[in-house]
């Protein structure tokens, strides 16, 4: 047993592994600004919940940035992965509208919206539906967003709120930290950290 | 035997693969191969000259095939693709005959009758060749063969190259006397056993006694044989074509208001669909044109992933439709064409679990949105060989969802580590030139680091750090591409993915490790 474990274990917290962190019916937000590790812990999440047999979609900005063959890389099945890219020019309104009707359809386990650089809209109202509809169709809902871990989340209906930390590269891999800034089910969680692989030509 | 007895076969060689390469982003290029089901145990049943140069061939399981070769594309079509493709041949033959009769389903041969063609085209052969130009145009690689019997034209016609007329039954089944045995489609053991009796093609097979073939090689030879001799005769079975499904709604005054256009066109649906169902099918696809008077009239397309005859679910596309269409000016007429498909059957198997997720929800979802957005904002990534980033995989439109490998991914997922990701920015963004550009320009090396000024915000910092590089060069026949990649480092801890234009001189970000 690592000293980590044995400071957590002391300490009351459970310990999970960055996958287990999705639980079907949440609504997730990973946080951060600039380049950590969002997208990555994001395809982290969207792996355990296809390897679960879950149907998936990715919804972003029409010029958005997912770069497939990193997916690929990292054990998505690009086949079973639908992606939506919608106009950004009334902010997040109309990728939050097409989450609402996947949500609502109750056939898709998982859903990814990339709201980096998109202002999302003010209110709570469309946080209520997104997470009422998470909840009765059992769907992990992770919301990509670039606000520092020290400015206020999306809302408080926000069952789940992490920031992931990358240490730099060596030989090959990285350290990733995730920071469980909220977690409204269940006692405080310590998230192991985790070696990952860097991407192709990346050595360290 | 005069013109009317007359026949002409379309083949379409490799029925399925073409219809493969079809989809958006392929390419004949490809080392790409049919198979018969999903998963290691399938056989393949067609491949592109890639794969075959590869040392793949027709019959390999497909886990054998992809030991021979790593980057292997496998492909397993769907019966609805082979189907509607099927469908879109017989529509562009319908304009060289009234009487096409398409054959089994994914055999890719049709049968059309010439009768009556002589006076709009001249002579068979130069409507036969019109036939061929015309599939060449769309897309599709055909051999055409005019003769008299069924199975002779087509038998011909899969082993000809181009096109051929016969002018007597005689001639006919003289040809067809050299079509090898291997390839018809008859069992392997039946060929092998006919092949070490040295009976290898049509012609050795009508040198047998028919009456004792039965008794020796079964019932499926013995027919080959009396379909050979040009002895039956099957009269075309054309297709029936129905009359188009539309409606015409005029306005008086002209409507610009959403909703009137809308409840018009539900009043009309009901009538629609209901000779649609008369007829066996569905709605696949519903047609708007809207007629503006003076200004330009504008046609719509509606595509619905699963179909249905579901009023509501095709006025709620039609509602989502209209809401995100601009119109410049009232409508004055309205014109509704529903197109549509026989629902396929899907195989009742009582012990299967019913699937937690419906994926005809699913699909009902995505044609939400792409009635709201467009056709190209529902997307899949498909991966392509290529050694520059931005055209290593390409967004290809669907309409479908597909359940993941769970398999597979398992057991992938199982002693691998995780992967960190990056974002790839659309177009990559020029980085300014760094104090020691002239000195740099010289040397032609990057000996001086790129600014990340006016392009990261400041809390990304300097570049402390450079990986690479990793050099992709290509792209001689358009214009020569010459890159080395590079990881940045940053003093706020970011990861850059950055390139330097060997031909252009200058540094660019293309992404970040995110």
């Amino acid at each position: 047993m690592t000293n980590g474990s044995l400071e957590a274990k002391s300490r009351g917290l459970e310990q999970v592994s960055v996958a287990d962190l999705a639980r079907p019916g949440r609504l997730i937000e990973i946080s951060g600004r600039g380049a950590n590790a969002r997208l990555s812990t994001a395809t982290s999440l969207l792996r355990r919940a296809q390897v679960e047999g879950e149907t998936s979609a990715w919804i972003q900005a029409e010029q958005g940035a997912l770069y497939p063959p990193d997916l690929a890389a990292a054990g998505i099945d690009l086949e079973a992965l639908v992606v939506l890219h919608l106009p950004t020019d009334q902010g997040a309104r109309d990728l939050l509208r097409a989450t609402e009707w996947l949500l609502r359809s109750g056939a898709y386990g998982v859903i990814v919206v990339d709201l980096s650089g998109i202002r999302p809209p003010r209110g709570q109202a469309w946080c209520a539906r997104l997470v009422a509809l998470a909840r009765e169709h059992e769907v992990r809902l992770i919301l990509i967003t670039d606000t520092q871990a020290h400015q206020s989340s999306l809302g408080p209906l926000v069952g789940l709120r992490i920031a992931g930390h990358r240490s730099p590269p060596l030989a090959g891999q990285c350290s990733l930290n995730v920071d469980v800034l909220r977690n409204k089910s269940g006692g405080p969680l310590r998230v192991l950290p985790e070696s990952w692989r860097t991407p192709l030509g990346l050595e360290g | 035997m005069g013109e009317r007895s007359r026949l002409a076969c379309v083949s379409i060689p490799d029925f399925g693969l073409q219809v493969a390469l079809r989809r958006p982003g392929r390419s004949a290029d490809e080392t790409l191969v049919l198979a018969d089901r999903p998963g290691p145990q399938g056989r393949v049943t067609s491949s592109t000259l890639a794969a075959r140069r590869a040392g793949v061939r027709s019959g390999l399981r497909i886990g054998a095939a992809l030991g021979l070769c790593a980057e292997l594309q496998v492909i397993v079509l769907e019966d609805e693709e082979l189907e509607s493709a099927g469908e879109m041949l017989c529509e562009a033959l319908d304009r060289f005959s009234p009487q096409v009769e398409p054959g089994p389903p994914g055999s890719g041969a049709f049968w059309i009758d010439p009768a009556g063609m002589a006076r709009l085209y001249g002579p068979p052969a130069v409507w036969a060749e019109a036939i061929l130009d015309h599939l060449a145009e769309i897309g599709w690689r055909s051999t055409v063969v005019v003769g008299f019997r069924r199975f002779l034209t087509r038998a011909l016609a899969e082993f000809s190259a181009e096109v051929r007329i016969f002018e007597r039954p005689e001639d006919e089944v003289a040809a067809a006397s050299e079509v090898p045995l291997r390839g018809l489609d008859l069992p392997k053991r039946r060929v092998s056993a006919l092949a070490s009796i040295e009976v290898d093609t049509l012609g050795d097979l009508l040198r047998l006694p028919a009456a004792e073939l039965r008794s020796r090689f079964g019932a499926e030879i013995a027919k080959l044989h009396v379909d050979a001799s040009g002895a039956r005769w099957d009269p075309l079975r054309p297709r029936l074509r129905r009359e188009p499904i539309v409606a015409s709604i005029a306005f008086d005054p002209p409507e610009e208001v959403e909703e009137r256009l809308l409840f018009a066109m539900k009043g009309a649906l009901p009538q629609l669909l209901a000779r649609l169902d008369e007829a066996g099918e569905r709605a696949r696809a519903l047609l708007l044109h809207l007629d503006l008077g003076d200004a330009e009239a504008i046609d719509l397309r509606v595509e619905i992933a699963t179909p249905t005859t579901d009023l509501l679910q095709i006025v709620d596309l039609l509602r989502l439709r209209l809401s995100a269409l601009p119109l410049p000016a009232a409508v004055v007429e309205l014109g509704l064409t529903l197109e549509g498909t026989r629902p396929s059957r899907p195989q009742i198997d009582l012990l299967a679990e019913r699937e937690r997720r419906d994926p005809r929800l699913a699909e009902r979802a995505l044609d939400r949105i792409r009635a709201a957005y467009g056709e190209a904002s529902v997307t899949r990534a498909s991966l392509r060989e290529a050694h520059l980033p931005e055209a290593s995989f390409v967004w290809e439109p669907t309409d479908s969802v597909r359940q993941p490998r769970t398999k597979e991914l398992a057991a992938n997922l199982s002693g691998a580590s995780s992967c960190l990701v990056r974002r790839l920015l659309r177009r990559p963004i020029p980085l300014a030139a760094s104090p020691s550009e002239e000195r740099f320009q010289e040397a032609d090396e990057p000996r001086c680091l790129p600014s990340l000024a006016g392009v990261m915000p400041p809390t990304c910092g300097a570049i402390r750090r450079l990986h690479g590089p990793h050099r992709i060069s290509g792209g001689w026949w358009v214009r020569p591409v010459e890159r080395d990649y590079y990881y940045a480092e940053t003093t706020g801890d970011e990861l850059l993915w950055l390139f330097y234009d060997r031909p252009r001189r200058r540094w660019f970000l293309h992404g970040v490790v995110d």
